[in-house]
């Protein structure tokens, strides 16, 4: 025994060693990512955390911050263009799901019943890898309230008043809506169809050697297993979601009447136009909130319906 | 010993990411006290001399090449002075250029001198405390600023800024659409002519057609018959909200007119297409518009919108008959000292003789009253790029019949009241609500602005 310690010693020196030169190596490649995240991400979020129990303006300089304690909280809740903006991001929310239910169902067609399917995954991939500001200028177009071709087209179908789109209060959002779906659903659609591809044939064999429709293939194989893939979707989509702002700027900027603001754009108003630096931090305070609890949610709910 | 090298290195490293920040910090911190505890004794022992050379930034969102030649003048007239300029913005956008100065104040940048486009722009950075006051230094040259310029940028008895330009507003009209409907060019009208000629004006459809008017997004379209008023013309007049008033009631009934009688070009295309009101004129899109001092130059055509037609100039229009036209609330661009400037005296001297004289080398409309109209017109006339395209008669009718009216300085807030206002008067244009409820709702949004900044 007491020879097999020195042993074990001398057995580990080395690995321990190695070990040592790993973690060394490890922290160096690291090392530049972790000093900027800290310099550009961490201390920034702190900054803004306590910038927004302040009443400041960046263009003042330092000596003018003055704490206010929660008193801009407590306006953020009776700020009629806040609480609008905030509402918003949550109807918006529906933009996630029904993009996702889109992809799937495009993403099913494509790698199985279509002849060239790389040709039609680049089609719907293609408002991705446009510029946002390209993509509004193009659907700006379309959507002119009275020579657009999609006013043009629903007159020709015999519609006396076609919708104003952008310009009207209550159809401005969910135009909004509809672009963010059309220019997210080639992501969507390229991840679930590696999804797809994921899933073993010979669940799909056996399925048809028992007798399943094609249908019920679908529910019971297809669906619980590209559950992981719909998981990781809907978290990033949700967060894409809330920090929707270049396509709001560009389109709309927040407009008619607030109708398309939301908290981002809100946030870049009071920031950067009405110089109030300590409410827009207070804004992004509550977004990250909103955020952390969605996340929460799902983190918590996955285990019911997520299947690895 | 190797793992001493390594944690040596990082820790080095680290040092020296982190000195690096701590300097950058430490440096934007202590500039301006250190800088200027080293300068100002020197400034204030040998300031009687003036023989010490100085430098002076001067930030302006023109082009560089505009004003560097004024600047130059000014340089050969004060050998001590070197006048360092900072552009903005390249495209002489003065929104994009107030960001640009916002964040360079905001790094720490040592600007002197900063021009700012617009009552609103002033008084939000007055009230922010960036710009210095000038009392002191006006007080020092023994003049009175009524008698040298035609608005008064007093804000609760400081005087922040000189101003520079002047701008009232005019009507802008394409004259051979007005002499093919076979109308004069009005020298004395009302609103209610104005929708008249509009109306005149508007031919065509689709596409190609020609509306009497364009109204822009901008708050001043939604108070039009409030701007022509000599007093009491803005939303909020000493703390008190002036929505439920027969001005705002009229200006929103005239503009609503205009749309419903399609003879504006309609709200819904300005905003989702976000027209501009330059080339919507120069398009002959839309025939008239209400416009300032600023486009007086463009009347003879830019490189981007080259003059095709004449442009002819009408004075304001009177809320009623038996009122003055060409009554129009006088705003304009201003200048100011950045609190930070360690040369105050030299960049009021700066400013005051820009403001004055600097003004006449370029051409545009002074807040100075001891400009030469004629010559002004005369110059306007001599660097526009088609000169034939501006009809000299009407301009110089306008201009020396303007009755700019004092400009109460907006509350430092001006810019959310705007936006307040415009959102009610949005859903009001889109028929989403009556006038009694767009006139009870901005009231109330514009008091709850108005007591949230006591």
């Amino acid at each position: 025994m007491t020879l097999a310690v020195p042993k074990t010693l001398q057995a580990t020196k080395p690995s321990r060693k190695r070990r040592r030169k790993e973690m060394r190596m490890g922290y160096l490649f690291v090392g530049p990512m972790l000093l900027g995240v800290i310099i550009f991400t961490l201390i920034p979020m702190i900054f803004s955390f306590t910038l927004s129990f302040t009443k400041w303006s960046f263009v003042t300089g330092f000596d003018k911050i003055k704490f206010i304690g929660l008193d801009n909280f407590r306006a953020l809740f009776q700020d009629d263009v806040f609480l609008k903006s905030l509402g918003n991001n949550f109807i918006m929310l529906l933009a996630v799901p029904v993009g996702m239910v889109i992809a799937l169902l495009l993403a099913v067609v494509i790698s199985n019943h279509v002849y060239a399917p790389g040709a039609f995954k680049v089609i719907y991939f293609m408002p991705q890898i446009s510029s946002v500001v390209a993509v509004a200028v193009v659907w700006q177009v379309l959507f002119h309230p009275s020579y657009g071709p999609v006013n043009g087209f629903l007159s020709a179908l015999g519609m006396d008043n076609p919708p104003k789109w952008l310009a009207d209060p209550n159809f401005a959002l969910p135009s909004v809506m509809l672009l963010m779906i059309w220019i997210d659903l080639g992501v969507s659609l390229i991840i679930y169809n590696a999804g797809l591809k994921n899933i073993p044939a010979d669940l799909y064999e056996a399925a048809t050697l028992d007798g399943a429709t094609k249908w019920s293939q679908f529910r019971s194989i297809t669906l619980p297993l590209l559950t992981p893939t719909t998981f990781f979707l809907l978290v990033t989509g949700i967060i894409g979601n809330f920090k929707s702002f270049a396509l709001i700027k560009v389109l709309t900027d927040g407009g008619p009447a607030h109708s398309t603001s939301v908290v981002v754009y809100d946030m870049y108003q009071t920031a950067f136009v009405d110089l109030q630096t300590g409410y827009a931090s207070s804004m992004v305070m509550i977004l990250f909130l909103c955020l952390l609890a969605i996340t929460a949610l799902q983190w918590i709910s996955q285990k019911f319906w997520v299947n690895y | 010993m190797k793992k001493n090298m390594f944690m040596l290195v990082l820790i080095s490293v680290l040092l020296v990411v982190l000195a690096g920040c701590g300097n950058s910090a430490a440096n934007t911190n202590n500039a301006s006290p250190n800088s200027s505890a080293s300068s100002a004794p020197e400034a204030t022992e040998e300031s009687p001399a003036t023989a010490e050379p100085v430098t002076i930034k001067v930030a302006h969102w023109s082009p560089e090449a505009d004003i560097t030649p004024i600047l130059e003048a000014y340089e050969a007239q004060h050998p001590n002075v070197t006048l360092e300029y900072v552009e903005l913005s390249d495209s002489g956008d003065s929104v994009a250029g107030m960001k640009k100065l916002d964040l360079l104040v905001a790094s720490g940048e040592d600007l002197d001198v900063a021009f700012m486009p617009g009552a609103t722009d002033y008084s939000q950075r007055a009230g922010l405390g960036l710009m210095t006051p000038l009392n002191d230094l006006i007080a020092k040259e023994a003049i009175t600023l009524s008698d040298e310029y035609s608005i008064d940028p007093t804000i609760d008895g400081n005087i922040y800024a000189l101003p520079d330009t002047l701008e009232n507003y005019f009507v802008l009209l394409n004259k051979d659409k007005l002499d093919a409907a076979g109308l004069a060019v009005p020298t004395e009208w009302t609103w209610e002519e104005y929708l008249d000629y509009a109306k005149k004006l508007t031919s065509g459809s689709g596409p190609s057609k020609t509306y009497g008017t364009y109204f822009h997004t901008w708050a001043m379209y939604w108070e039009l018959a409030l701007i022509n008023q000599a007093k009491n013309n803005n939303l909020v007049n000493e703390g008190k909200v002036n929505i439920d008033s027969p001005e705002i009631r009229q200006s929103l009934e005239l503009r609503s007119k205009a749309e419903q009688d399609q003879i504006a070009v309609p709200y819904a295309d300005t905003i989702s297409q976000k027209l501009a009101y330059r080339s919507e004129y120069f398009t002959q899109h839309a025939a008239m518009i209400v416009t300032g001092n600023w486009m007086i130059g463009s009347a003879g055509g830019s490189e981007e919108f080259p003059a095709t037609f004449t442009t002819a100039f009408a004075p304001m229009p009177s809320n009623a008959t038996g009122q003055p036209s060409g009554v129009s609330i006088a705003n304009g661009n201003y200048v100011g000292i950045l609190d930070k400037s360690k040369h105050q005296q030299e960049a009021y001297d700066f400013i005051r003789w820009y403001s004055t004289e600097g003004e006449q080398m370029q051409n545009v409309y002074s807040a100075w009253k001891k400009q030469d109209v004629d010559k002004f017109i005369a110059s306007v006339k001599e660097t526009a790029l088609s000169p034939d395209k501006i009809d000299a008669d009407s301009l110089a009718f306008v201009i020396k019949n303007a009755l700019p009216a004092p400009l109460s300085v907006p509350p430092t807030y001006q810019g959310e009241l705007e936006e307040a206002f415009t959102k009610e008067t949005e859903l009001y244009i889109l028929k989403q609500q009556d006038l009694e409820t767009t006139i009870k709702n901005a009231q109330q949004g514009l008091q709850k602005i108005v007591d949230a900044n006591k």
